[in-house]
């Protein structure tokens, strides 16, 4: 007998199951089972890895869920927090369709409040589903019910409380809703103590008089015995109480996982027709994914039909006056003429785009065009091409900056629809890494939108598309180290003291490597986490691991279907399932760019088309080799700035290797040293056959691209370049040694057909299988780099207008505000606090006071400020002009209380002349009906303006606020420094400590000891080619960035002291390799205290801030900014 | 008549152990019983966290005319009567 579990739960019945969904089919063939079903609680979610598991393991799988219904007595139901389960399986695929329809039925608003047990529950908690059920009704086809469990399933619990009649009347209801062949009373064998052992028999007994049959399911939630423990703290966890605490919930032995046959035939011996039951259901049951076909929606031909030429495209933003680059691109598209069939359409896009970017359209160009076309024909992608083109079109009209990125890179056809921006020919990328006709894989194309406008572009799909066919795929969040321990922890009972303690001190790593990361890491050893009683909660940690913890919504994916959507599926479940999914992702990085062309729009009049400037301004590499690139897209990390200083790019090929090389793969492989040392010509370039010289020759002999292993296979062995890419695959994949065995010998043997000796082609296989597990794709570093090269542009040539952008859209990137703004500062440019008369919601660029432009922190900036409070502000000013004093300002905008003082403290009331002491004194003194959010604070009604003027002349003798006040005011309202580097008035002591400002780190040789000491504003480990440990930061000090590389011996001396505080004090020796790259290799790190430490200092020290300080510092500036005021000045 | 239980929570020591992993004999407070049928196994957890498992029940009539459920502990797989039904 085989005996089927029909009743199992896995661990995406959140909180209760603890079963790895692609754990049960393995377990249910050990177990010698042949079929087993999965059934969580109200949702669908993990069913798609259950059928891949289940199909690779061949076991058959069964779908079905365990729904919270509605009572069909709800009178009688006891507790209404707790509603009733029911069990249904999908017979057939028409059943999964049904059980799809009924879990978004059950969670959809308007559905599930349709009677009153239901809305009541919804106010009970809105976010738990119920089936009503009417709904249940509606979709009941083709499912087979189970009444569920002993407790919470209705039958048995009615039964439970001697309520016969009333049982048998449910067990009518659903007979007379599924017919009494697919209704079944589930009886379950738990080995549980009178009365509750006795249950199945008064089951079994009601079914008979209901004319019903009966099946033994087990009603599992782990696989093995050994699971109870992690699924009974995890129902704790879901309840947030403590194992000591009772729950109904919580079960009473551990008797609820995957048992055998023999095991289950043992406990239903005197009910052996449940047994065979289970498994009749099982035969019943045909459940079929398609896996095999791609499902694409329909490119609406009429809908742009429909729209006149004119009215369908509105022209770019600004693109009448273009001083840079070529005409923009998309500035024309046609609809479809009244009989072109999409295919045709598509063509004639691609040759208008052609001929906007190219001029003409040479016979490469056609070609490639031809051949991507045929592929995307053949493999019926049109409609999905056009799409996208539609959308990307749709945001170019409403001027929503928006790039491709990815592999799509690769395909001239995004290039010229203009969906992605570098151009696939002149970067030799090819086709067929992003879609190749000798796999069936499905095309992705990610486009990346201005953030702040992302929700405009999915509102357009969802309208275009119908609500009903667009659907956000959802994201599976797991356990991880912190939130493993965090949740476990309060549930076994430690303090919340405790367990932030425990929990802060972990990186962000999987919670399986908890007890690794103890050994490793110097930080957490010397943690002194005190971890004797905490074993328990360090194995149930690691054995959560990777466990789903709850669904959300994926940051960009969206899928557009050919027929209404229903489910939960995740990104990987969604490929599987053939759906398409489409990355409408946000990038603050546009956000920024928009901004600076915003801003330089506004000085110059013209519009800078960002996406046409040509990739040769020399004064952007400048920039790039001086690595002063905080900032920039990609390439102001401290390892990038690093390896920017070794490269020294010159081209725009530079840019793409820069950001291909700085990956994990590329750095533990250790291209980079050959690469820049044949670079720099310290190395001789060999090829080891002529053929490869043109494909290897922008990269000095390295492979570094994905693209160049494509082409070496079809150089060399005369590989298609869809074959090549299947070759590359593999190589990429954990591969069996027989497997790459064979590639070898028929790369070898391929090569020899063209001429190639073995030992050549020897050579060159080992060579491309080196390298081609760490490869890059080139059209993702294309897409990209061009905007990092965009970032550089417009930080040489407008640096406020940038630096106000990368401001306003923070936080992004890799370093604080606070650096940035120092940064901006070492620009030329000034930063001015916030005003209320000046300011808008983001930063602005003014030009009174200095030519290179002065940056004026937006209101945004403020600490505490609102969304409504910005409005306001902005929208008075509008209506009735400046504001001419802080009670002007407070009796127009009704702005809270505490908002004001945040705004008086940032100096935003500067044009009063007033200090910030005397302007809070003042606000005190308003009544309190003239400043919101005061309510609790009232002074007297009848207080007018008179008398404010009145109590300011009481106003105390204060000394207005001293230059370190002001600093560590500006950082704690602001998050940056107006003013002085914090830093600057620690000048004196740090000198007195022998410490080197990074300035005069260029005068010192290499090799040299030094003493650097500043604030740690990034902190990177990336993995090395040893698995050594090495950690690169960048420390700021007054005056500029310092490189600190940090190596596992110096890291296991004083790694806490790197990760606990923030101000640190390196010792080590000095490295200069080249003209402009120059580090410290740390062999002591000190901490100098905490943040909040440093900042008290900083107001408590008197003696700081000197005038001979303020002089220096000035003189300094003006250093800086030279003669023009618009060159770029690093020490 | 209702029948009165004590619980008790003695532990015994298990002479003969039967083919099930039920006691066929134990010795409980000096005297020898003999178990002549059992009456139903059955399982409950205990404070795991604390290092208790799940505890194993079995009632058993023994030749003495006396009821016990008799209780194993998981943790130290000693057995004990849990209860006595007189």
């Amino acid at each position: 007998m085989a005996v089927t579990h029909l009743h199992t739960h896995s661990a995406f019945s959140f909180y209760d199951g603890a079963a790895r969904v692609e754990a049960l089919p393995r377990a249910a063939r050990d177990a010698g089972m042949s079929a087993i079903a999965l059934t969580d609680h109200d949702t669908l979610a993990g069913a798609v890895r259950f059928y891949q598991a289940a199909l690779e393991v061949g076991v058959k799988p069964i779908i079905g869920v365990e729904f919270t219904v509605e009572p069909v007595l709800p009178e009688l139901h006891e507790d209404p927090e707790r509603p009733p389960h029911l069990l249904l399986l999908a017979e057939s695929n028409e059943g999964y369709s049904n059980l799809c329809r009924l879990v978004t039925a059950a969670r959809l608003g308007e559905a599930r409040r349709e009677s009153a047990f239901s809305a009541a529950y919804e106010q009970v908690d809105r976010r738990r589903p119920l089936l009503t059920q009417a709904n249940l009704r509606r979709h009941s086809e083709h499912l087979i019910a189970l009444t569920a469990c002993r407790k919470r399933g209705e039958i048995p619990s009615l039964l439970e409380r001697g309520l016969l009649n009333e049982a048998l009347a449910v067990a009518e209801h659903y007979r007379e809703l599924f017919g009494p062949e697919r209704l079944f009373v589930e009886l379950h064998n738990h080995l549980l103590p009178r009365p509750q052992s006795r249950a199945r028999y008064r089951l079994a007994e009601l079914a008979a008089r209901a004319g019903l049959e009966c099946v033994a399911t087990n009603d599992a939630h782990y696989v093995a015995k050994s699971g109870y423990r992690l699924q009974d703290v995890m129902v704790c966890m879901g309840a947030r109480q403590t194992v000591d605490e009772p729950n109904p919930d919580r079960r009473p032995n551990a008797e609820f996982y995957l048992k055998s046959p023999r095991q289950m035939a043992k406990l239903f011996a005197d009910q052996p027709e449940a047994v065979v039951n289970a498994d009749r259901i099982a035969e019943r049951c045909e459940w079929e994914l398609d896996l095999d076909t791609f499902h694409f929606p329909a490119f609406d031909m009429e809908r742009l039909r429909g729209r006149s030429e004119k009215g369908m495209v509105k022209s770019e933003k600004g693109t009448a006056a273009s001083a840079v680059g070529r005409p923009p691109l998309l500035a024309t598209c046609h609809s479809p003429l009244a009989t072109e069939p999409p295919r045709a359409f598509l063509r004639r896009l691609c040759e208008q785009g052609a001929m906007r970017l190219y001029g003409h359209i040479t016979g490469h160009v056609r070609e490639r065009l031809d051949h991507e076309l045929t592929i995307i024909e053949d493999k019926g992608l049109v409609d999905y091409f056009l799409i996208v083109w539609d959308i990307v079109r749709f945001a170019r009209s409403q001027g929503i900056l928006c790039t491709g990125r990815g592999s799509a890179g690769d395909s001239l056809v995004s290039y010229v629809l203009g969906i992605t921006h570098a151009d696939p020919l002149a970067n030799d990328l090819l086709f067929e890494r992003f879609l190749n006709p000798e796999r069936r894989n499905m095309p992705d194309i990610d486009v990346d939108f201005d953030t702040r406008r992302r929700d405009e572009v999915t509102k357009y799909i969802y309208d275009t598309y119908g609500a009903e066919r667009v659907a956000a795929v959802c994201n599976v969040n797991t356990f991880r180290a912190r939130s493993a321990i965090r949740e476990l922890g309060h549930a076994l009972g430690f303090s919340d003291e405790e367990i932030g303690k425990l929990a802060s001190v972990f990186p962000h790593i999987r919670a399986g490597d908890i007890s690794a990361a103890l050994e490793k890491y110097p930080e957490l050893r010397d943690a002194q986490l005190n971890l004797a009683d905490k074993r328990l909660l360090i194995e149930l940690a690691e054995e959560i691991s990777g466990l789903p913890r709850h669904l959300s919504v994926h940051v960009g994916g969206l899928l557009i279907g050919s027929r209404p959507l229903t489910g939960q599926f995740d990104k990987d479940d969604v490929e599987a399932l053939g759906l398409v999914k489409m990355d409408i992702l946000g990038l603050r990085i546009h956000s920024a760019i928009v901004d600076a062309l915003d801003h330089i729009e506004a000085r110059e009049g013209r519009r800078i088309e960002i996406e046409a400037l040509p990739l040769d301004d020399e004064p952007s590499y400048e920039l790039l080799r001086s690595t002063h690139t905080v900032g920039l897209f990609q390439l102001e990390s401290p390892g990038q700035r690093n390896l920017l200083g070794r490269i020294q790019p010159t081209n725009f090929e530079d840019v793409i290797a820069n950001i291909s090389l700085f990956r994990p793969g590329p750095v533990q492989a250790d291209m980079i040293t050959p690469y820049i040392m044949r670079r720099h010509g310290l190395q001789e370039v060999e090829y080891a056959h002529p053929e490869l010289e043109p494909i290897l020759g922008t990269t000095f002999g390295v492979v570094i691209y994905q693209e160049q292993v494509l082409r070496i296979a079809h150089a060399i062995a005369g590989f298609s370049l869809g074959e090549a890419d299947v070759l590359r695959r593999m190589m990429t994949k954990d591969i069996t040694p027989e497997d790459l065995e064979e590639i070898e010998e028929r790369f070898i043997l391929r090569a020899g057909e063209r001429g190639v000796r073995p030992a050549v082609a020897q050579e060159i296989f080992t060579m491309v299988r080196g390298f081609a597990a760490y490869g890059f794709n080139k059209a993702h570093a294309a897409c990209f780099g061009k905007i990092s090269y965009q970032t550089a542009w417009l930080k040489v040539h407008y640096p406020a207008e940038f630096m106000a952008g990368i401001l306003s859209s923070e936080p992004m990137g890799f370093y604080p505000p606070r650096t940035v703004a120092e940064d901006a500062k070492r620009c030329g440019c000034g930063i001015l606090p916030p005003c209320v008369n000046r300011s808008a919601d983001r930063c602005l660029v003014e030009y009174e006071r200095n030519p290179v432009g002065d940056i004026r922190l937006g209101l945004w900036m403020v600490r505490g400020m609102q969304e409504r409070s910005v409005r306001r502000i902005l929208g008075e000013r509008e209506r009735g002009g400046e504001f001419a004093s802080l009670e002007d300002f407070c009796a127009r905008t009704s702005v809270p209380g505490p908002v004001v003082e945040s705004l008086v403290l940032a100096r935003a009331f500067e044009f009063t002349g007033m200090d910030p002491q005397e302007l809070l004194w003042r606000l005190s003194a308003l009544p309190s009906d003239v400043v919101a959010g005061r309510g609790g604070r009232r002074r007297s009604p009848t207080l007018s303006y008179d008398d404010v003027d009145d109590l300011v002349g009481m106003l105390p003798s204060l000394d207005p606020m001293t230059e370190v006040g002001r600093v560590a005011t500006d950082l704690h309202i602001l998050g940056v420094s107006t003013t002085r580097n914090a830093f600057s008035f620690w000048r004196e002591r740090l000198r007195e400590m022998g410490v080197t400002p990074s300035v005069k780190l260029w005068e010192r040789e290499n090799g040299e000891r030094v003493r650097v000491a500043g604030i740690i504003v990034a902190r990177a480990r990336p993995p090395t080619r040893s698995g050594r440990t090495a950690i690169f930061i960048s420390l700021e000090d007054e005056l500029g960035l310092i490189d600190v590389a940090v190596f596992e011996e110096a890291y296991n001396k004083c790694g806490r002291a790197l990760y606990t505080s923030p101000v640190i004090c390196v010792e080590g020796k000095l490295t200069r390799m080249g003209a402009l790259d120059l580090s410290v290799t740390a062999e002591n790190v000190i901490g100098l205290g905490s943040w909040s430490d440093f900042k008290l200092a900083l107001t408590r020290d008197n003696t700081l801030g000197s005038a001979a300080h303020r002089n220096e510092a000035a003189t300094r500036q003006t250093e800086i900014r030279g003669g023009e005021g618009r060159q770029i000045a690093y020490y | 008549m209702a029948t009165m239980t004590k619980s008790i929570g003695e532990p015994i020591e298990i002479t003969r152990m039967g083919s099930d992993r039920c006691p066929d004999m134990f010795r409980w407070r000096g005297r020898t019983y003999s178990v002549i049928d059992t009456g139903g196994t059955w399982r409950l957890l205990g404070r795991w966290w604390e290092g208790d498992g799940e505890r194993r029940y079995v009632r058993v009539a023994t030749s003495a005319g006396k009821t016990f459920d008799l209780c194993r502990y998981a943790s130290t797989e000693e057995w004990h009567v849990y209860r006595v039904w007189d």
